[in-house]
Protein backbone atom coordinates (compact mmCIF):
# COMPACT_ATOMS: atom_id res chain seq x y z
CA UNK A 1 0.00 0.00 0.00
CA UNK A 2 2.67 2.52 0.89
CA UNK A 3 5.43 1.48 -1.38
CA UNK A 4 7.60 4.22 -2.68
CA UNK A 5 7.76 4.22 -6.72
CA UNK A 6 11.66 6.02 -6.62
CA UNK A 7 11.61 8.98 -9.41
CA UNK A 8 13.38 8.72 -12.22
CA UNK A 9 17.51 9.14 -11.49
CA UNK A 10 18.23 10.56 -15.23
CA UNK A 11 16.13 13.40 -14.70
CA UNK A 12 17.89 14.52 -11.80
CA UNK A 13 21.30 13.12 -13.79
CA UNK A 14 20.16 15.64 -16.48
CA UNK A 15 19.43 18.69 -14.86
CA UNK A 16 22.69 18.09 -12.06
CA UNK A 17 24.94 17.84 -16.02
CA UNK A 18 22.89 20.70 -17.22
CA UNK A 19 24.23 22.85 -13.91
CA UNK A 20 27.46 21.42 -13.94
CA UNK A 21 27.72 22.76 -17.80
CA UNK A 22 27.38 26.27 -16.84
CA UNK A 23 30.58 27.55 -16.99
CA UNK A 24 29.93 31.12 -15.40
CA UNK A 25 29.38 30.16 -11.61
CA UNK A 26 27.96 33.33 -10.69
CA UNK A 27 25.01 33.14 -13.42
CA UNK A 28 24.61 29.37 -11.76
CA UNK A 29 24.15 31.03 -8.48
CA UNK A 30 21.68 33.54 -9.49
CA UNK A 31 20.01 30.95 -11.39
CA UNK A 32 19.74 28.92 -8.08
CA UNK A 33 18.27 32.36 -6.13
CA UNK A 34 15.34 32.60 -9.10
CA UNK A 35 14.39 28.61 -9.25
CA UNK A 36 16.57 25.76 -8.01
CA UNK A 37 15.67 23.02 -10.44
CA UNK A 38 17.94 20.02 -9.13
CA UNK A 39 16.40 20.97 -5.35
CA UNK A 40 12.81 20.72 -6.70
CA UNK A 41 12.89 17.99 -8.20
CA UNK A 42 14.05 16.32 -4.93
CA UNK A 43 10.89 17.88 -3.09
CA UNK A 44 9.10 15.66 -6.03
CA UNK A 45 10.90 12.74 -6.28
CA UNK A 46 12.78 13.19 -9.31
CA UNK A 47 9.13 13.33 -10.86
CA UNK A 48 9.74 15.67 -13.93
CA UNK A 49 5.67 15.22 -14.72
CA UNK A 50 4.91 16.26 -11.17
CA UNK A 51 7.00 19.22 -11.01
CA UNK A 52 5.66 20.24 -14.46
CA UNK A 53 2.33 19.91 -13.22
CA UNK A 54 2.89 22.02 -10.27
CA UNK A 55 3.73 24.66 -12.31
CA UNK A 56 0.62 24.65 -14.98
CA UNK A 57 -1.13 25.16 -11.14
CA UNK A 58 1.49 27.59 -9.94
CA UNK A 59 1.43 29.55 -13.66
CA UNK A 60 -2.37 30.04 -13.12
CA UNK A 61 -2.40 30.55 -9.51
CA UNK A 62 -0.19 33.02 -8.76
CA UNK A 63 -1.46 36.43 -10.24
CA UNK A 64 -4.54 35.32 -7.98
CA UNK A 65 -1.98 35.71 -5.25
CA UNK A 66 -0.18 38.56 -6.27
CA UNK A 67 -3.63 40.24 -6.82
CA UNK A 68 -4.61 40.00 -3.06
CA UNK A 69 -1.71 40.86 -1.64
CA UNK A 70 -1.34 44.04 -3.87
CA UNK A 71 -5.36 44.64 -2.73
CA UNK A 72 -4.09 43.90 1.12
CA UNK A 73 -1.64 46.73 0.54
CA UNK A 74 -3.92 48.94 -0.78
CA UNK A 75 -6.28 48.73 1.59
CA UNK A 76 -3.70 48.70 4.51
CA UNK A 77 -5.25 45.10 5.79
CA UNK A 78 -2.33 43.13 7.87
CA UNK A 79 -4.44 40.77 8.23
CA UNK A 80 -5.42 39.99 4.79
CA UNK A 81 -1.08 40.76 3.42
CA UNK A 82 -0.29 38.43 6.21
CA UNK A 83 -2.46 36.03 5.09
CA UNK A 84 -1.63 36.49 1.19
CA UNK A 85 1.78 36.67 1.52
CA UNK A 86 2.20 33.94 3.44
CA UNK A 87 -0.23 31.49 1.17
CA UNK A 88 2.17 32.22 -1.44
CA UNK A 89 5.49 32.20 0.43
CA UNK A 90 3.88 28.36 0.54
CA UNK A 91 3.54 27.87 -3.13
CA UNK A 92 7.10 29.46 -4.10
CA UNK A 93 8.40 27.35 -1.38
CA UNK A 94 8.10 24.15 -3.68
CA UNK A 95 9.68 25.42 -6.31
CA UNK A 96 13.02 26.00 -4.27
CA UNK A 97 12.67 29.68 -5.42
CA UNK A 98 15.00 31.57 -2.49
CA UNK A 99 14.54 35.18 -3.76
CA UNK A 100 10.57 34.89 -4.45
CA UNK A 101 10.31 33.39 -0.85
CA UNK A 102 12.44 35.66 1.20
CA UNK A 103 10.70 38.31 -0.51
CA UNK A 104 6.82 36.90 0.25
CA UNK A 105 8.50 36.42 3.90
CA UNK A 106 9.07 40.15 4.07
CA UNK A 107 5.86 41.20 3.19
CA UNK A 108 4.17 38.47 5.97
CA UNK A 109 6.54 39.87 8.37
CA UNK A 110 5.12 43.04 7.80
CA UNK A 111 2.02 41.81 7.83
CA UNK A 112 2.03 40.66 10.79
CA UNK A 113 4.06 43.07 12.75
CA UNK A 114 2.10 46.22 11.19
CA UNK A 115 5.71 47.74 9.91
CA UNK A 116 4.83 50.23 7.60
CA UNK A 117 8.30 51.30 6.12
CA UNK A 118 10.05 49.24 3.10
CA UNK A 119 6.55 48.04 2.36
CA UNK A 120 6.44 49.64 -1.09
CA UNK A 121 10.77 48.30 -1.46
CA UNK A 122 9.52 44.75 -0.50
CA UNK A 123 6.48 45.05 -3.16
CA UNK A 124 8.49 45.84 -5.78
CA UNK A 125 10.76 43.70 -4.64
CA UNK A 126 8.43 40.67 -4.96
CA UNK A 127 6.93 41.67 -8.15
CA UNK A 128 10.79 41.36 -9.46
CA UNK A 129 11.46 37.85 -8.22
CA UNK A 130 8.12 36.25 -8.92
CA UNK A 131 8.61 37.42 -12.66
CA UNK A 132 12.20 36.09 -12.60
CA UNK A 133 10.28 32.61 -11.00
CA UNK A 134 7.89 32.72 -13.70
CA UNK A 135 9.97 32.89 -16.76
CA UNK A 136 12.17 30.34 -15.22
CA UNK A 137 9.16 28.25 -15.04
CA UNK A 138 7.78 28.88 -18.27
CA UNK A 139 11.21 28.27 -20.06
CA UNK A 140 11.40 24.60 -18.36
CA UNK A 141 7.57 23.75 -19.18
CA UNK A 142 8.63 25.11 -23.15
CA UNK A 143 11.51 23.11 -23.41
CA UNK A 144 9.44 19.87 -22.30
CA UNK A 145 6.75 20.49 -24.66
CA UNK A 146 9.36 21.18 -27.52
CA UNK B 1 -5.71 4.01 4.36
CA UNK B 2 -7.67 7.28 3.39
CA UNK B 3 -5.87 10.71 4.73
CA UNK B 4 -7.33 14.00 4.73
CA UNK B 5 -5.18 17.18 3.36
CA UNK B 6 -5.93 20.35 4.29
CA UNK B 7 -4.44 23.16 2.38
CA UNK B 8 -5.47 26.78 1.22
CA UNK B 9 -2.44 26.78 -1.48
CA UNK B 10 -3.44 25.15 -5.03
CA UNK B 11 0.04 24.18 -5.51
CA UNK B 12 0.86 22.76 -2.10
CA UNK B 13 -2.54 20.63 -1.99
CA UNK B 14 -2.21 18.94 -5.32
CA UNK B 15 1.50 18.49 -4.78
CA UNK B 16 0.93 16.74 -1.68
CA UNK B 17 -2.21 14.69 -2.89
CA UNK B 18 -0.19 13.87 -6.26
CA UNK B 19 2.41 12.53 -3.81
CA UNK B 20 0.16 10.63 -0.96
CA UNK B 21 -1.74 9.07 -4.19
CA UNK B 22 1.68 8.05 -5.53
CA UNK B 23 2.31 6.04 -2.21
CA UNK B 24 -1.25 4.47 -2.59
CA UNK B 25 -3.29 6.90 0.10
CA UNK B 26 -6.81 7.26 -0.88
CA UNK B 27 -6.81 11.41 -0.01
CA UNK B 28 -9.55 13.48 0.73
CA UNK B 29 -8.43 17.25 0.18
CA UNK B 30 -9.60 20.33 1.58
CA UNK B 31 -9.11 23.80 0.80
CA UNK B 32 -9.81 25.38 4.03
CA UNK B 33 -10.12 24.38 7.76
CA UNK B 34 -14.12 24.33 8.08
CA UNK B 35 -14.74 21.99 5.23
CA UNK B 36 -11.69 19.92 6.87
CA UNK B 37 -13.41 19.93 10.58
CA UNK B 38 -16.48 19.38 9.27
CA UNK B 39 -15.61 15.60 7.01
CA UNK B 40 -13.39 15.23 10.30
CA UNK B 41 -16.20 14.65 12.07
CA UNK B 42 -17.82 11.95 9.97
CA UNK B 43 -18.15 8.26 11.22
CA UNK B 44 -16.29 7.28 8.41
CA UNK B 45 -13.76 10.06 8.96
CA UNK B 46 -9.94 9.20 7.91
CA UNK B 47 -7.88 8.35 10.57
CA UNK B 48 -4.54 10.80 9.64
CA UNK B 49 -5.11 14.28 8.45
CA UNK B 50 -2.16 16.45 7.54
CA UNK B 51 -3.19 20.38 8.19
CA UNK B 52 -1.61 23.43 7.36
CA UNK B 53 -2.05 26.08 9.90
CA UNK B 54 -2.78 29.02 8.39
CA UNK B 55 -6.22 28.81 5.89
CA UNK B 56 -8.68 30.98 5.83
CA UNK B 57 -12.22 30.00 8.16
CA UNK B 58 -10.58 27.85 10.72
CA UNK B 59 -7.13 27.46 10.65
CA UNK B 60 -4.82 24.47 11.24
CA UNK B 61 -4.61 24.69 14.59
CA UNK B 62 -8.15 25.53 15.56
CA UNK B 63 -9.44 21.90 14.07
CA UNK B 64 -6.66 20.40 15.73
CA UNK B 65 -8.29 21.97 19.41
CA UNK B 66 -11.47 20.98 18.14
CA UNK B 67 -10.65 17.01 17.32
CA UNK B 68 -9.48 17.44 20.88
CA UNK B 69 -12.28 18.73 22.53
CA UNK B 70 -14.59 16.37 21.13
CA UNK B 71 -14.59 13.63 23.67
CA UNK B 72 -16.81 10.77 21.30
CA UNK B 73 -14.90 11.45 18.78
CA UNK B 74 -12.72 8.54 17.09
CA UNK B 75 -8.84 9.25 17.21
CA UNK B 76 -7.34 11.21 14.15
CA UNK B 77 -3.74 11.30 14.24
CA UNK B 78 -2.73 14.82 13.00
CA UNK B 79 0.49 16.33 10.85
CA UNK B 80 0.56 19.92 11.19
CA UNK B 81 2.47 21.04 7.77
CA UNK B 82 3.46 24.34 7.82
CA UNK B 83 5.60 27.12 6.88
CA UNK B 84 5.54 28.44 10.31
CA UNK B 85 9.06 27.39 11.71
CA UNK B 86 9.75 29.09 14.52
CA UNK B 87 9.86 27.60 18.23
CA UNK B 88 7.00 28.78 19.81
CA UNK B 89 5.14 27.90 16.30
CA UNK B 90 6.23 24.13 16.77
CA UNK B 91 5.29 24.43 20.66
CA UNK B 92 1.76 26.04 20.09
CA UNK B 93 0.99 23.09 17.45
CA UNK B 94 1.81 20.36 19.55
CA UNK B 95 0.27 21.66 22.60
CA UNK B 96 -3.06 22.52 20.49
CA UNK B 97 -3.36 18.73 20.01
CA UNK B 98 -1.31 17.80 17.26
CA UNK B 99 0.67 14.20 17.04
CA UNK B 100 3.15 15.97 14.95
CA UNK B 101 4.53 19.04 13.02
CA UNK B 102 6.53 19.69 9.71
CA UNK B 103 7.63 22.86 8.06
CA UNK B 104 7.17 23.28 4.44
CA UNK B 105 8.74 23.23 1.67
CA UNK B 106 8.81 19.57 2.99
CA UNK B 107 10.77 16.65 1.54
CA UNK B 108 8.67 13.52 0.48
CA UNK B 109 11.39 11.13 2.15
CA UNK B 110 11.15 12.54 5.07
CA UNK B 111 6.93 12.69 5.20
CA UNK B 112 6.74 9.52 4.73
CA UNK B 113 8.86 7.96 7.58
CA UNK B 114 6.18 10.65 10.02
CA UNK B 115 3.35 8.94 7.87
CA UNK B 116 4.55 5.91 9.13
CA UNK B 117 4.81 6.44 12.67
CA UNK B 118 1.76 8.36 12.54
CA UNK B 119 0.04 4.85 10.71
CA UNK B 120 1.66 2.55 13.53
CA UNK B 121 -0.18 4.61 15.91
CA UNK B 122 -3.12 4.62 14.55
CA UNK B 123 -2.74 0.72 14.65
CA UNK B 124 -2.27 0.35 18.00
CA UNK B 125 -5.06 2.40 18.57
CA UNK B 126 -7.23 0.57 16.68
CA UNK B 127 -6.13 -2.70 18.31
CA UNK B 128 -6.52 -1.13 21.65
CA UNK B 129 -9.81 0.06 21.02
CA UNK B 130 -11.35 -3.32 19.97
CA UNK B 131 -9.43 -4.55 23.57
CA UNK B 132 -10.85 -2.19 25.30
CA UNK B 133 -14.12 -3.50 23.84
CA UNK B 134 -13.85 -6.75 24.04
CA UNK B 135 -12.90 -6.50 28.14
CA UNK B 136 -15.47 -3.81 28.25
CA UNK B 137 -17.99 -6.98 27.12
CA UNK B 138 -16.52 -9.61 29.20
CA UNK B 139 -17.15 -7.27 32.33
CA UNK B 140 -20.83 -6.56 31.23
CA UNK B 141 -20.91 -10.17 31.19
CA UNK B 142 -19.54 -10.85 34.86
CA UNK B 143 -21.49 -8.13 36.18
CA UNK B 144 -24.53 -10.14 35.37
CA UNK B 145 -23.51 -12.98 37.20
CA UNK B 146 -23.17 -11.10 40.72
CA UNK B 147 -25.71 -10.36 43.14
CA UNK B 148 -28.40 -12.10 44.95
CA UNK B 149 -30.46 -14.92 42.73
CA UNK B 150 -33.57 -16.05 44.33
CA UNK B 151 -33.02 -20.59 44.17
CA UNK B 152 -35.57 -22.79 44.89
CA UNK B 153 -34.83 -24.91 47.59
CA UNK B 154 -36.57 -28.14 46.28
CA UNK B 155 -36.12 -28.36 42.51
CA UNK B 156 -32.63 -25.74 42.34
CA UNK B 157 -34.27 -23.14 39.58
CA UNK B 158 -33.57 -19.38 39.43
CA UNK B 159 -35.66 -16.61 39.76
CA UNK B 160 -34.08 -14.37 36.69
CA UNK B 161 -34.91 -10.64 36.30
CA UNK B 162 -37.85 -10.76 34.22
CA UNK B 163 -39.41 -12.66 37.16
CA UNK B 164 -39.25 -15.72 35.12
CA UNK B 165 -37.65 -19.05 36.93
CA UNK B 166 -35.34 -21.44 35.02
CA UNK B 167 -32.95 -24.19 35.21
CA UNK B 168 -29.65 -22.85 36.94
CA UNK B 169 -27.72 -24.27 33.61
CA UNK B 170 -29.38 -22.83 31.41
CA UNK B 171 -29.73 -19.44 33.36
CA UNK B 172 -25.38 -19.38 33.93
CA UNK B 173 -25.13 -20.25 30.11
CA UNK B 174 -26.81 -17.83 29.04
CA UNK B 175 -25.05 -14.77 31.77
CA UNK B 176 -21.01 -16.24 30.87
CA UNK B 177 -19.20 -18.05 28.31
CA UNK B 178 -19.97 -21.18 30.29
CA UNK B 179 -21.58 -24.48 28.82
CA UNK B 180 -22.21 -27.52 30.81
CA UNK B 181 -21.81 -30.85 29.32
CA UNK B 182 -23.96 -33.35 31.19
CA UNK B 183 -22.42 -36.46 32.73
CA UNK B 184 -23.21 -38.01 36.60
CA UNK B 185 -20.89 -37.46 39.17
CA UNK B 186 -19.79 -40.71 41.07
CA UNK B 187 -21.79 -40.73 44.00
CA UNK B 188 -25.03 -40.16 41.47
CA UNK B 189 -23.67 -42.68 39.58
CA UNK B 190 -23.65 -45.46 42.43
CA UNK B 191 -27.10 -44.53 43.14
CA UNK B 192 -28.27 -44.55 39.58
CA UNK B 193 -26.88 -47.90 39.47
CA UNK B 194 -28.22 -49.04 42.61
CA UNK B 195 -31.55 -48.19 41.40
CA UNK B 196 -32.09 -49.65 38.48
CA UNK B 197 -30.36 -52.49 39.88
CA UNK B 198 -33.21 -52.81 42.58
CA UNK B 199 -35.56 -51.71 40.13
CA UNK B 200 -34.54 -55.34 38.62
CA UNK B 201 -33.87 -57.02 41.77
CA UNK B 202 -35.25 -60.62 43.45
CA UNK B 203 -38.72 -59.09 44.42
CA UNK B 204 -39.56 -57.50 40.95
CA UNK B 205 -38.03 -60.78 38.85
CA UNK B 206 -40.43 -63.11 41.32
CA UNK B 207 -43.57 -60.94 40.82
CA UNK B 208 -42.93 -60.50 37.00
CA UNK B 209 -42.79 -64.46 37.30
CA UNK B 210 -46.10 -64.86 39.04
Amino acid sequence: MTTRIPGPESVLLGSCRRLCQTTDHGQEVEAARVFDQVAALMRVEGDIELLLEIVEVFLEDSPRLMARIRTALERQDLSLLEQAAHTLKGSVGNFCAPAAYAAASKLEKFGREGNVTGRQEAWNELQETMEQLRLALMSLRDERLA
Amino acid sequence: MRILIAEDDIVSLRLLGSILRKWGYDVLSCSNGSEADQALQGNDAPKVAILDWMMPGKDGVEVCQGLRQRPQSRPVYVILLTARGLTEDVVGGLEAGADDYMTKPFYPEELHARLQVGLRIVDLQSRLADRVGELETALSRLKQLQGLLPICSYCKKVRDDKNYWQQIESYISEHSEAQFSPSPCPNCSDKAGRTQTDSIGPDSMGKEEI
